[in-house]
């Protein structure tokens, strides 16, 4: 699999290699991060699921003890990010989510987590938190096993 | 008096938009809903925040004064020029000048709650 990234990541940079931008080279890598196999309906699962995990790490903060909680919060975040462009808080209610998407506030990381590590959905738990496991991983596979029939 | 730091604006002129009623309050201090760009607040609750790169263990903001950026954060100028209803939980954004372990100062910006700060 790493073969077959590497390859479409060379053959995508040579033609801006002489003529592209550094942004646009830059963008290129990332998009080749994301595994290539993902089907299109579970990209933003995806890209939240790898989202999460990295901001875990960067936070030092945890994933509930019980996983099914982790994954159904990425899956909110993943139909807010595909239903408004914004991956705003799924635990939250709201009158206005178009509004509230475009001021980000509640976008994830919400500004009480940025701030405060106060994840209210249960997401990214400090240590001292009674539920919080020891991880700071879940697979797609996980994912979309705990929140089957959502 | 500390130095702000901030655009410096004369109160009674800030955006031309009237203050609040000033009800007076048990001991007198200018209520909350007061507030505008400039005025100054101490935060009466304790907070701590990690988002300060130099405090990555975390920041205790209690007993702090800060600037008030935007006193209220769900006052938003939207796209469509419309208000619209949010719900920001922490909607008084300041800003504070922090000595920093180097010594030099640093900016923090911060989100309270009303129930959080009292104004100067």
């Amino acid at each position: 699999m790493a073969a077959a990234c590497s390859t479409t990541a060379s053959a995508l940079r040579r033609p801006g290699a002489f003529g592209g931008s550094r942004a646009s080279r830059r963008q290129l890598r990332v998009c080749a991060n994301i595994a290539t196999e993902v089907p299109a309906e579970l990209r933003s699962l995806e890209v939240m699921r790898k989202f999460s995990e990295q901001y875990a790490q960067r936070t030092g903060t945890k994933f509930c003890m019980d996983l099914s909680v982790t994954a159904v919060v990425i899956k909110g975040l993943a139909e807010h990010k595909d239903e408004l462009g914004a991956p705003l808080c799924p635990c939250r209610h709201y009158d206005d989510k178009a509004a509230e998407a475009e001021q980000g506030y509640w976008n994830c990381p919400c500004v009480p987590m940025r701030e405060r590590k106060e994840c209210h959905c249960m997401l990214f738990l400090t240590e001292d938190n009674d539920f919080a496991g020891d991880g700071q991983k879940i697979t797609l596979d996980e994912c979309v096993e705990f929140t089957k029939g959502m | 008096m500390q130095a702000t730091g901030v655009q410096a604006r004369p109160v009674a002129t800030v955006g031309g938009r009237r203050t609040a009623t000033r009800a007076a309050s048990s001991n007198g201090a200018r209520p909350v809903a007061a507030l505008e760009a400039g005025s100054r607040i101490r935060v009466t609750a304790p907070v701590k925040v990690y988002h300060v790169a130099k405090f990555k263990e975390g920041l205790d903001l209690q007993g702090r004064e800060a600037t008030v950026l935007k006193p209220d954060v769900r006052d938003y100028k939207h796209h469509d020029g419309k208000k619209h209803e949010l719900s920001a939980n922490l909607p008084v954004q300041v800003q504070f000048q922090v000595d920093g372990p180097d010594g030099k100062v640093i900016k923090v910006l911060a989100h309270l709650a009303e129930d959080e700060i009292e104004a100067l």
